[in-house]
């Protein structure tokens, strides 16, 4: 119906919003000029290009020296390697910002939280990081494998100590839990029979790269999901992929994620047998998720609470924000409750609601004013006020400015943020900028003399959060 | 301009805060169960048990800790077989008055040496190998706190709140001080937003939920400023981090909010390289600071309604390692502190250290059974419901 004819300013921002973690202005309008199919084309063009995430590893040194070093070394080196995990962080999220490879970036920032991962090697952090960005679109059974065998899953789920004898059996619950088929479909005895599977599966201390070994692999017959062979790791995720269940717990989660969180059996189960039949191949699923018509239901657009990293992003691209200081980016991921690289535990994000509580709820609503406007909202003048009395309170807010934009160090150039917006009404500013219409009465409050005012407060306001 | 003037427009340029009718009703006090207080102290980064309740005439204790171990003549004797370590000598004030309970040998099975995964299992208290979205707090104002319109039953005094605190509809607030929380809410334009916002808004979906989550921190930190200010607290605690957070809640507490569980923490108890005097400087300032709190809440007569609990999410090794430091372990010790203490002093074996599994202590008391004796003997509230299974009451309180 809606095919091959420009889309709806609010269907465009809905998917870029999903798609695309946001868009400025420009970008917005670009977009809305195509139709669904081109648009979807141009997301998936854009991010064809697979660019590793690269950091500067200087001055690190050798991992396989680290035996030798000195106590104080050692020391040093941790502290070194912990700075290297933060740089990974704001340089990702800074890439996340650029909005180049923008669909790429949003589904590796889908499976960062799918594969959720904690360790303390920046090296392997990125590589794994990497991993989730070259396989993105990948048929899933190569994302799942790379995964598997990756040095920081490895550590993280302890099959380091995955051994015939003492067989750990933390990767292989999490891989069935998390990472493919979900609670309910697996017994805690094929849980047992996949470990002893697994045994064997590590990595090179030196070399950190993946090593299988054989002398501690547990050759005997296991008994799996009610087949029986002498199964090694990868014919356990064959197994795994060849159930139906699979598919349905990706595409859930995957629904769940990009379309609204309450789940529709019905859309879910057509989704899985698509997913399923074409191989687990998620580009295809993302394209028929993204073309859709019950994607753009007005239900879903602007349904989601924006998570942490969603929120700064978009924020950030809209008001074409420079940080002057990275570190004040994980200051506000810290404070938010999303910190990239920090999933909480295996299980990721629980997302949500549950990004909202009281106090990081309000300082989510500050963030705009924070970066751009030294934290003022509003700075009610009534037309009736003594003018010295007005000159205080201008005074007042301009050292405040000051003193908070000093301490938040981001550059924003309203000059060009004005420019885009001037002479529109408020309708229309906060028709580009919310998923969600205003009902007159919230239009009467933002109704300010300033653009600039106004444009504050359409970010300040709680459907600003929402996505 | 005169400060008169000043004032009135000042006060005519803030705006004012109307509360909407419907939260009206749900105004009454002590929703929740009496007048109880559980104020919750979080050792974070995984205290030495070892080193805080000494075994110190435990050969096998010297023989493993050569270099940290804390002799005999310097620990603090509780009874002929534990001592407590040199910097917590305030709290012998507490144990001679039967103010103090410590257990020992707190765990749970398949132990996860994770902090963070630990942390989480102490939080949810769900099993080691299960993930649990919210907090065992938090499901106690899930189901005992229906009517209560507002977060600030519980309170964390902090920045963010913890996993421990959330629940699936409810959420307890957190807050470091409240005079900048209400000046953070007290702008505006949020109070227009909820001046116009009426309970048709307040959806079951997610933007309802943020109108509403405006509202209810909107209004509670008015209450808690509000009924705050009217304490001046002049009680002198420590000037340590631990000692302000505990101050806050006792002047909470003493203004007579009607909150009642307040979560607070401390942390730097990671101690893997040249321990013995940084843990006694960690536990002295623990020490001093609980003292102040409960001499504090006893001199103001409100002891008699509340209750501290300590914990942290693991003990540390037995063996220490090459940097006169120990490395993440399993069980460890919880202390409790209060003058309705049914049990006091040390309520249960000393750990065994002939008796290891892989190096560690094992554990002997589920944390999950102090957790459910607190709910159900202090708090009045069904424990199963909120911890999800039955576990095994004990009788300290």
């Amino acid at each position: 119906m809606s095919r091959n004819v420009y889309m709806e300013i609010n269907h465009t921002l809905h998917l870029l919003n999903r798609a695309a973690l946001g868009a400025d202005y420009n970008t917005l309008k670009k977009c809305s000029a195509l139709s669904r199919e081109a648009l979807v084309d141009k997301l998936f063009n854009d991010s064809k290009q697979f660019a590793p995430l690269k950091i500067k590893v200087n001055g690190l040194p050798d991992k396989k020296d680290f035996k030798n070093l000195s106590k104080q070394e050692k020391k040093e080196l941790k502290k070194k390697l912990k700075d290297k995990v933060r740089e990974l962080n704001t340089d990702w999220l800074q890439k996340l910002i650029s909005g180049e490879e923008a669909l790429r970036e949003r589904m590796t920032f889908f499976w960062h939280n799918h594969f959720a991962c904690r360790d303390d090697n920046p090296i392997t952090l990125l590589e794994l990081n990497n991993l989730h960005r070259q396989y993105a679109f990948a048929p899933f059974k190569q994302l799942l494998m790379a995964v598997s065998k990756s040095p920081s899953m490895l550590l993280f789920l302890n099959n380091q100590q995955n051994k015939k004898e003492y067989p750990n059996e933390n990767f292989a619950r999490e891989l069935m839990e998390l990472f493919t088929i979900g609670r309910g479909n697996y017994t805690e005895q094929d849980i047992k029979e996949a470990a002893r599977s697994f045994t064997g599966w590590a990595f090179n201390r030196e070399t950190y790269e993946f090593e299988f070994r054989a002398n501690v692999h547990d050759t005997g017959t296991k008994k799996f999901m009610g087949q029986s062979g002498d199964f090694d790791g990868e014919e356990i995720i064959d197994i795994v992929l060849s159930k139906k269940e699979t598919a349905i717990f990706l595409c859930t989660k995957i629904y769940k994620h990009f379309v609204t969180d309450k789940s529709d059996a019905k859309i879910i189960a057509e989704l899985a047998d698509f997913y399923f039949a074409n191989n687990y191949d998620t580009e295809k699923l993302m394209r028929k998720i993204f073309l859709s018509d019950w994607f753009y239901a007005s239900a879903n657009i602007g349904s989601l609470i924006k998570s942490p990293v969603e929120l700064i992003v978009s924020l950030s691209k809209t008001l074409k924000a420079n940080y002057q200081k990275p570190e004040v980016l994980l200051y506000i991921q810290r404070a938010l409750g999303q910190v990239l690289f920090y999933p909480p535990n295996v299980a990721g994000w629980p997302g949500g609601t549950n990004w909202i509580d009281s106090s990081s709820f309000i300082f989510r609503l500050r963030l705009p004013s924070l970066l751009a406007n030294g934290g003022v909202i509003d700075l009610e003048m009534k037309d009736d006020m003594p003018e010295e009395f007005m000159k205080i309170m201008e005074m007042k807010m301009e050292k405040q400015r000051e003193k908070v934009n000093s301490k938040m160090g981001c550059n924003v150039n309203w000059q060009q943020i004005e420019n885009v917006f001037t002479g529109k009404s408020i309708a229309e500013i906060a028709s580009s900028l919310l998923s969600h219409k205003l009902r007159d009465e919230k239009i009467k409050l933002i109704d300010d003399n300033q653009l600039r005012d106004r444009i504050m407060k359409i970010l300040s306001i709680p459907e600003y959060q929402m996505c | 301009m005169n400060r008169r003037n000043f004032l009135k427009y000042s006060a005519l340029a803030s705006g004012t805060l109307l509360v909407p009718n419907f939260l009206k009703a749900f105004e009454s006090k002590n929703i929740l169960s009496g007048n109880k207080k559980l104020v919750i102290i979080q050792l974070s980064g995984g205290n030495d048990a070892l080193n805080t309740i000494v075994p110190y005439t435990n050969d096998l204790y010297f023989k493993n800790r050569a270099g940290i171990a804390i002799k005999k003549e310097q620990a603090i004797t509780l009874t002929p077989e534990l001592g407590l370590n040199t910097g917590m000598k305030k709290l012998m004030e507490l144990y001679d008055k039967g103010f103090m309970t410590i257990i020992n040998n707190v765990g749970y099975p398949n132990p996860d040496r994770s902090h963070f995964r630990s942390m989480d299992i102490w939080h949810t208290a769900s099993n080691s190998n299960e993930y649990l979205q919210t907090g065992w707090l938090g499901r106690y104002l899930d189901s005992s706190c229906n009517g209560c319109a507002n977060p600030h039953h519980a309170i964390e005094v902090d920045d963010t709140l913890s996993l421990a605190l959330k629940g699936e509809l409810k959420k307890a607030m957190a807050l470091k001080n409240a005079d900048e929380l209400y000046k953070l809410t007290k702008e505006n334009f949020f109070n227009k937003l909820v001046s116009i916002t009426d309970d048709k808004m307040l959806t079951e979906d997610n933007l309802g939920y943020l109108y509403k989550t405006m509202i209810e921190t909107t209004s509670s930190a008015e209450y808690i400023y509000n009924t705050s200010k009217t304490y001046n607290n002049s009680y002198v605690y420590p000037q340590t981090a631990l000692g302000k957070q505990l101050k806050t809640v006792s002047t909470f507490i003493n203004s007579g909010m009607e909150t009642s569980v307040y979560y607070v923490s401390m942390g730097g108890f990671d101690t893997h390289i040249n321990q013995l005097q940084q843990h006694q400087n960690l536990l002295q300032t623990f020490a001093d600071a609980v003292t102040a709190f409960v001499n504090d809440l006893q001199k103001s007569n409100k002891l008699d309604d509340t209750l501290v609990m300590v914990f942290s999410e693991f003990g540390r090794r037995v063996q220490q390692n090459a940097s006169n430091g120990t490395d993440h372990g399993t069980a460890g010790n919880m202390f409790l502190f209060g003058n309705k203490l049914k049990q006091n002093g040390i309520i249960n074996e000393a750990p065994d250290l002939t008796d290891l599994d892989d190096g560690d202590l094992k554990y002997k008391i589920d944390f999950r059974s102090v957790y459910a004796t607190v709910l159900n003997n202090w708090l009045g509230v069904s424990d199963k419901e909120i911890l999800l299974q039955n576990f095994a009451k004990m009788s300290f309180v």
